[in-house]
């Protein structure tokens, strides 16, 4: 009897937590837009971002360094993962709903994808009377511009590659430092006299990156597609001879297999000394050189040239836009122009992750930045002969089969010529079917 | 009485058996031992060739620096709170509903229960929009109701088959007995039944705990405040956007995260099994 009466109050409060727990904070906390107070009252702005460790971090720096500057608006910041599709997820669910945020990070590499939500920030640029191309960070704010002219949100950050190499590893092997004259086929007949030793022992000249599959396209001076976005343009020799160049690597264990590659963080073949070449990325510089420390001798170049002098590099892009769902749009209009130039302290948070779009913080502050031997001027050099990345957002899908192509060739040891042969068709298709045709 | 051989043949057998099971054992423990070892190893141990299992210079610094740098403290309330409400919720609403089915008979009983079953068979992406939809019009969005409600209201198929399976194999002369006696359907259930359910009430018990503390998706979906996120959704804060993993923090708050399940299914694990056994679910 007494343990049915425990029971009873247990459940009666446990009931009674939930009743006062589950609400709690809904007033406070609600989901999406949340409309603008009667004036005298702070406007209420619901921001999302994406980010982990020290990319998370320089979020919620910057975002507090907007909350000092304007304490008249009450910021609502949330932080989301993004490894494993789930900011997506999270995303698409909020947006189809209507339960977004006023503010919600995005990347010009969706390709329009989520547009239709995206309010166009056009007028409030006129309105504001700035000339973005004299404030922001130069090549940063085209790939925001929607083919119809649309402003479909304002630029963060940016980050370009630059080739890092071991400078012990080259002295070992009598082998000349890489420089920016090199081309990837310099870096192929360089890397395949690293190749040696078996399992744990076995050293490599370039260590695989998630920017090889598209550098593969773009390496010999192909294209996935054209500059107005309407035509593919994989099924060329270029890409062919580029896709090509990445199997020889792989095949002559220059470049670590698909099993070795998996069972180690790429980047640790290099960390750890047995690879002498490692693509490295502008949001990863700190990381790697701390983990580097004093092991050996490194320095950095600019990414391969390409052979018709065309873009040699990639860029990964991020800000964020306004929804239209939005209902403090001011104060949304405040936080993107602050978050992309308006705003120094922001800018210099924004450092930590990458290159800012503030252009006055990205020449001064960014710029003179050092991690080891790399100072940040090598990605401001590279800035100019990056492409935007090719596979994202509207993109996925023929991304996904471009995916498979490489895997035939890098994996199943096909030639580029049969992996192409087998898959153009159905890349085409997808793209095209992208592009709505 | 076994000859001389029989028994040589019994020892081998059994030999080779518990060699296999050893094996097997071994195979599925070591993800977890490895997750163990990484957890307190220094960064530039956990990368290095060849890999060893014992750390040599053990670290809590992950543990510690994990903790600090995702806010572990409050995912963990989070956690334990939705979990404590949504387990609750799901043995009290699944016996009750479990009861009807068993013991009450209408012309629509064979339809809801094949109703019943189906939505066992209907995967989770099916419903998701739907119910996100339901709840954004009640305003319940960023809250945890859409993590506790369903819970409450029968806890989910599987866990209503369980007991209807249990219920089922108690003779009907208990409730019999109890009614002659002055009970009503009510008096019967919780004064009669489920003092005979207790197996199958911890089984599901455990199951909906486990559930609970490692749902991912839903949180993910209905929660967008940092200051309500979960456990499942801050162990995702240790992988950045471009690959790079913290793998020496996330293995150690995947392992702190893990403990109190641990713990609890250590301790239950004999009612677990008698619950899934008496409910003739067991292979």
């Amino acid at each position: 009897m007494k343990l049915k009466k425990v029971l009873a109050v247990g459940l009666a409060g446990v009931m009674t937590i939930g009743m006062m727990a589950c609400g709690g904070g809904q007033s406070a906390s609600s989901s999406g837009a949340t409309s603008q107070k009667d004036s005298g009252e702070k406007q209420k702005l619901v921001i999302w971002s994406w980010g982990a460790d020290e990319e998370k971090k320089s979020r919620e720096d910057a975002v507090a360094a907007f909350e000092k500057a304007h304490p008249e608006i009450e910021v609502e910041h949330s932080v989301i993962p993004t490894a494993d599709h789930v900011w997506d997820q999270k995303m698409t669910a909020a947006l189809t709903a209507g339960t977004g945020p006023d503010v919600i990070q995005m990347s010009p590499d969706y390709y329009g994808l989520y547009t239709e939500y995206y309010e166009d920030l056009n007028p409030y640029v006129e309105k504001e009377g700035v000339d973005l191309e004299s404030v922001i960070t130069e090549g940063m704010l085209d790939p925001y511009y929607r083919p119809d002219g649309k402003l479909e949100g304002m630029p963060l950050l940016q980050n370009v590659f630059v080739m890092a190499y071991n400078k012990d590893l080259f002295d070992e092997k009598g082998i000349d430092y890489p420089t920016a004259d090199w081309t990837w086929d310099d870096v192929a007949a360089a890397a395949k006299q690293f190749a040696g030793g078996e399992g744990a022992d076995a050293t490599y000249g370039i260590v695989n990156h998630w920017i090889d599959p598209p550098m593969s396209i773009i390496c010999k001076g192909g294209s996935a597609y054209s500059d107005d976005l309407t035509t593919c343009e994989i099924d060329s020799q270029e890409v062919r001879d580029g896709l090509d160049l990445f199997g020889d690597l792989v095949q002559s264990k220059a470049m670590p297999d698909d099993t070795a590659a998996k069972s180690l963080p790429k980047e640790q073949l290099f960390v750890s000394g047995h690879a002498a070449m490692y693509t490295l990325g502008g949001f990863e510089t700190k990381l790697i050189s701390e983990e580097i420390g004093e092991n050996f001798k490194w320095d950095a170049v600019s990414m391969p040239k390409v052979p018709n002098g065309g873009k040699n590099n990639l860029m990964y892009a991020t800000g964020y836009s306004m929804l239209k769902t939005s209902q403090n749009k001011d104060a949304a209009w405040t936080f993107l122009k602050e978050t992309t130039y308006a705003n120094e302290d922001m800018a210099k948070e924004t450092c930590r992750a990458g290159m800012t779009a503030c252009k006055n913080i990205a020449e001064t502050y960014y710029k003179d930045l050092s991690y080891g031997p790399i100072t940040n001027a090598a990605y401001m050099e590279s800035l100019s002969d990056a492409k935007l990345n090719i596979w994202g957002g509207a993109y996925s899908a023929p991304g996904d089969v471009w995916t498979q192509i490489w895997q035939s060739v890098t994996i199943d040891g096909k030639t580029a010529d049969e992996a192409i042969n087998e898959y153009y068709p159905a890349l085409e298709k997808a793209f095209n079917e992208a592009n709505g045709k | 009485m076994p000859t001389k051989s029989q028994k040589k043949g019994k020892i081998i057998s059994r030999t080779i058996t518990y060699l296999i099971l050893g094996i097997a054992a071994l195979i599925c423990l070591f993800p977890f031992l490895w997750m163990i070892s990484t957890s307190f190893k220094p960064m530039s141990e956990i990368y290095s060739m060849p890999p060893t299992l014992i750390p040599k210079s053990p670290t809590l610094e992950n543990i510690i620096e994990g903790w600090k740098g995702a806010d572990f403290g409050l995912f963990f309330k989070n956690t334990a709170f939705i979990t404590l409400l949504a387990t609750v919720g799901t043995v009290l609403s699944s016996s009750v509903v479990a009861y009807g089915f068993s013991r009450f008979q209408s012309r629509l009983s064979p339809f809801l229960f094949v109703v019943l079953l189906g939505t066992m068979m209907l995967p989770s992406q099916v419903t998701l929009i739907p119910q996100y939809l339901l709840y954004n019009k009640l305003h319940m969005i960023d809250t945890y109701w859409p993590l506790i409600i369903p819970s409450w209201l029968g806890g989910g198929a599987f866990n209503i088959f369980l007991f209807i399976q249990f219920f089922r194999s108690l003779p009907k002369e208990l409730d019999e007995a109890a009614e002659i006696d002055g009970a009503n359907s009510f008096q019967v259930f919780y004064k009669i039944l489920l003092p005979s359910v207790k197996p199958v009430m911890l089984a599901v018990l455990v199951m909906a705990l486990v559930y609970n503390w490692n749902d991912f998706f839903n949180p993910l979906i209905y929660l967008n405040s940092n200051d309500k996120f979960t456990i499942a959704i801050g162990l995702q804060f240790f992988k950045g956007s471009q690959g790079n993993v913290q793998i020496g923090q996330m293995m150690a708050m995947a392992l702190v995260s893990l403990l109190p399940v641990l713990v609890i299914f250590a301790t239950c694990q004999k009612y677990f099994i008698q619950g899934i056994k008496m409910s003739g679910l067991k292979g």
